[in-house]
């Protein structure tokens, strides 16, 4: 099985050549409200810049303040270091939070994307600020379509939408069998797994995920753990090592509550009438998440995932200066206590400079969790 | 998460906790205090507004910084700006008190000090119980959070207010929406009607205040008005824009600075500088100290300069005014551009202010709107509250540096 994981995980690891390598235009993103199928029906290749390739964020510090969110820092800093050359920079920021807000100001000034678009998440719900997230992913359309001089049909919007349907409902499947603790695969392979279906080669993820779920289902639940269950949400997270630190004592992560983990996977697009709306309205849907002000919407959604998975132990990272989730946090906390979910709290940087004092509060948590 | 019972959600109660917590001070204040009649104006008109909003009877919304308040008032409830009661509560030696209230109940230090604050004076009970709150993510989405929070503590209905960063037709007729459903969410809320006269009775007295204190600001062009910049900031920040004391504030300041420009008219015009973002509310001490030697002139008044209220359509005015005053660093630095060779700037003061995102996201674009303008800039890396992060004698060196240059 671990071969199959390493087959899918391969488009995570080979990102940036394989990317290169493909002919087709390419626009990076930074938020998971970004309407992807558009782009894919477009011709052009969407994907998620992910900053995890720049060490550091010294250059970045010179065009942002070093108390922004370091995730945004460290998307800067890959763009300043030529990272995204190869596909002239182009890049989607949905303005979902004041850093993202400031990333693509700079973005935009400094490193002169052949495309840029930017439009604007409305933090509450109902029908009203609904119209105008449409009305927004309309303008997206026509300003991809007139920079790249294509067509955007409604066939070709209906086929992106199965593409990306497809994607979803082979992580959720995945993700039922970890529920149910039918399969064992570890915290830091379904990171990986899950960071390679942002990649933007869906067709090909697909294929791969296609046979990853064969061969566990022939395996049909063999591997049964009874390990502490953990549950990560915060901040965008991608530290497999911290994921490897939680693993080490023990316990087993098996769900990511976070915008690279389930959040990104979840439902599905239902078309009934236009496609453009169903597109818009199933990113408008994505109620979860921590920039929107009803964090009642997210807590609920936490604790279901929490019954559903059989959770022991929530870990909330937030990244420093994310102050969506650092604000979320004081009633997440609460509403977990009155629930007698234990959880553990952890500020950290994207670029992990505070690593042992991590790896100790974690060691220390769980110590007193596992018997 | 505390919980307030509804025994202690007595305004009566939450204003001895307010008194208390804003006047511990051992210590007089060295800062100074303007001499200028108005200033004296806007501080009885706040402490009124400030007891009326802790009254059992008074209705009650709390708004952010810069909200548009007109809408408010000519609903006859009253705005309470947070973001002054947090100002007002960096002067006590209590602040730790308050701070540690947030961090025992999960709230981390990183977020902007002002945030902390209010969360602080809310789980304290020292806020007035609301009658409604207007939660918006303007001036930054940590103030729609801390309104979530609020609101489990006093269960009253929230008004959306949502606001992109860009102004365009399509922007503001968003806005625009917005503030009339909001008109009608609070009125139905509180079971009053907003009548045609009331609002236009704020948008005259709003119109009427701006010409006097778009007049005062042009005197810059040619007059040393030591003081003045600092009540025009000070204006802007209380927000009383529709009452209509606002009027009786806005033409003292305009007569003071009159006479003011006739006492300085043989003195030389000094060097200026344009102050960005607000002031330490804990002290004036930088600002006194840099005062020795240059002008400032603060920013905020010239923000939406010449703004007026049209009353054919009071609700895009306030949402085109709403959405401008946004943190935006194309049309700040367009704004120093304009600004800069008609009111003979020569640099630039930024305060980073620790946590607020806003802020320290839009300095180096402001460092090149400087360079393009050929204007020096000084970046001050300061708070807003908690005067333990900062030392004086740290920010003197830049400040003495930055002195030289312009000179």
């Amino acid at each position: 099985m671990q071969e199959l994981i390493n087959k899918i995980t391969e488009l995570q690891k080979n990102k940036y050549t394989l990317l290169q390598a493909s002919e087709k235009p390419k626009i990076g993103w930074v938020s998971i409200y970004t309407p992807e199928e558009i782009i894919h029906a477009a011709g052009i290749h969407p994907f998620r810049i992910t900053g995890e390739k720049s060490l550091e964020s010294t250059n970045a510090t010179t065009l942002l303040h070093r108390n922004i969110c370091s995730y945004v820092l460290s998307c800067l800093e890959e763009g300043i270091e030529g990272k995204y050359d190869f596909m002239e920079k182009n890049i989607v920021v949905v303005d979902s939070c004041n850093s993202r807000r400031r990333l693509y100001d700079v973005w935009n000034h400094y490193l002169k994307p052949d495309f840029s678009f930017s439009f604007f998440l409305p933090r509450f719900q109902n029908e009203f600020y609904r119209d105008f997230f449409r009305s927004q992913t309309l303008q997206f359309m026509e300003a991809i379509k007139g920079h790249f001089h294509c067509d955007i049909s409604e066939e070709a919007l209906l086929k992106s939408i199965e593409v990306f349907n497809g994607t979803r409902k082979k992580m959720q499947k995945l993700y039922n069998l970890r529920k149910e603790n039918k399969v064992v695969i570890s915290g830091s392979d379904m990171q990986s797994i899950t960071q390679s279906g942002m990649t933007g080669f869906k067709e090909e993820f697909n294929s791969r995920m296609e046979n990853l779920l064969s061969r566990v289902n022939e395996e049909n639940g063999e591997h049964i753990s009874q390990k502490h269950r953990v549950l990560i949400c915060g901040s965008y997270f991608d530290h497999l090592n911290l994921i490897e630190v939680i693993e080490k004592t023990g316990a087993m992560v098996v769900c990511e509550d976070i915008s690279n983990g389930i959040k990104y996977y979840d439902g599905e697009i239902e078309v009934e009438g236009s496609p453009v709306e169903a597109i818009s309205d199933y990113y408008f849907n994505k109620i979860t998440s921590a920039c929107l002000f009803n964090t009642d919407k997210r807590v609920n959604y936490l604790l279901k995932v929490i019954k559903e998975y059989n959770i022991q132990s929530v870990v909330y990272f937030s990244l420093k200066f994310c102050d969506s989730n650092l604000m979320d946090y004081p009633y997440i906390k609460k509403q977990l206590n009155e629930s007698n979910i234990p959880v553990l709290s952890i500020e950290l940087e994207r670029h992990l400079t505070n690593l042992q004092s991590i790896k100790t509060r974690i060691q220390s948590f769980f110590e007193t969790k596992i018997p | 998460m505390i919980v307030l019972n509804q025994e202690e959600l007595q305004r009566d109660i939450q204003y001895q906790n307010m008194i208390n917590a804003i006047t511990a001070s051992k210590h007089e204040s060295n800062d100074r205090m303007s001499s200028l009649r108005t200033s004296k104006m806007v501080s009885i008109i706040n402490s009124y507004n400030f007891t009326s909003a802790y009254k059992n009877k008074s209705k009650v919304a709390f708004v952010g910084e810069q909200f548009p308040i007109e809408l408010i008032l000519a609903l006859k409830v009253i705005p309470f700006n947070l973001e002054t009661m947090a100002a007002l509560l960096s002067r006590s030696d209590n602040l730790k008190t308050y701070f540690t209230l947030g961090d025992e109940n999960n709230l981390s230090r990183d977020v902007c000090s002002v945030l902390r604050g209010e969360f602080g004076l809310g789980l304290s009970n020292c806020l007035p119980t609301p009658d409604v709150m207007v939660s918006c993510n303007h001036p930054c989405d940590g103030y729609m959070k801390i309104i979530f929070n609020l609101q489990k503590l006093y269960n009253k209905r929230v008004c959306s207010m949502d606001v992109p960063a860009v102004a365009n037709d399509v922007t503001i007729s968003y806005v625009e929406a917005q503030f009339r459903n909001m008109a009608k969410d609070i009125g139905s809320e509180l079971n009053i009607k907003l009548e045609e006269s009331d609002l236009m009775e704020v948008v005259n007295n709003s119109n009427q205040a701006k010409e006097y204190y778009y007049k005062t600001l042009d005197m810059f062009e040619n007059s040393y008005l030591p003081d003045v910049s600092h009540e025009l900031m000070m204006i802007a920040m209380v927000n009383l824009w529709g009452s209509k004391e606002i009027i009786k504030v806005c033409k003292t300041l305009y007569e003071e600075a009159l006479e003011i420009r006739e006492k300085q008219k043989e003195k030389k015009m000094r060097k200026r500088v344009i102050w960005f973002g607000q002031m330490s509310f804990f002290s004036d001490q930088i600002i006194e100290y840099i005062e020795k030697e240059v002008e400032i002139i603060y920013f905020g008044p010239f923000v939406n300069y010449r703004d007026r209220i049209n009353p054919e359509n009071p609700y895009r005015s306030l949402a085109k005014r709403f959405i401008t005053y946004s943190w935006n660093p194309f049309t700040m630095s367009e704004t120093i551009h304009q600004f800069s060779t008609k009111f003979k700037i020569s640099g630039i003061i930024l305060q980073n202010a620790w946590g607020c995102r806003d802020i320290l996201g839009v300095n180096n674009m402001l460092r090149d709107a400087a360079k393009e303008n050929k204007l020096k800039i000084l970046m001050l890396d300061n708070d807003f509250l908690d005067k333990e992060k900062v030392a004086f004698d740290h920010v003197k060196n830049r400040i003495d540096a930055f002195m030289e240059i312009l000179q």
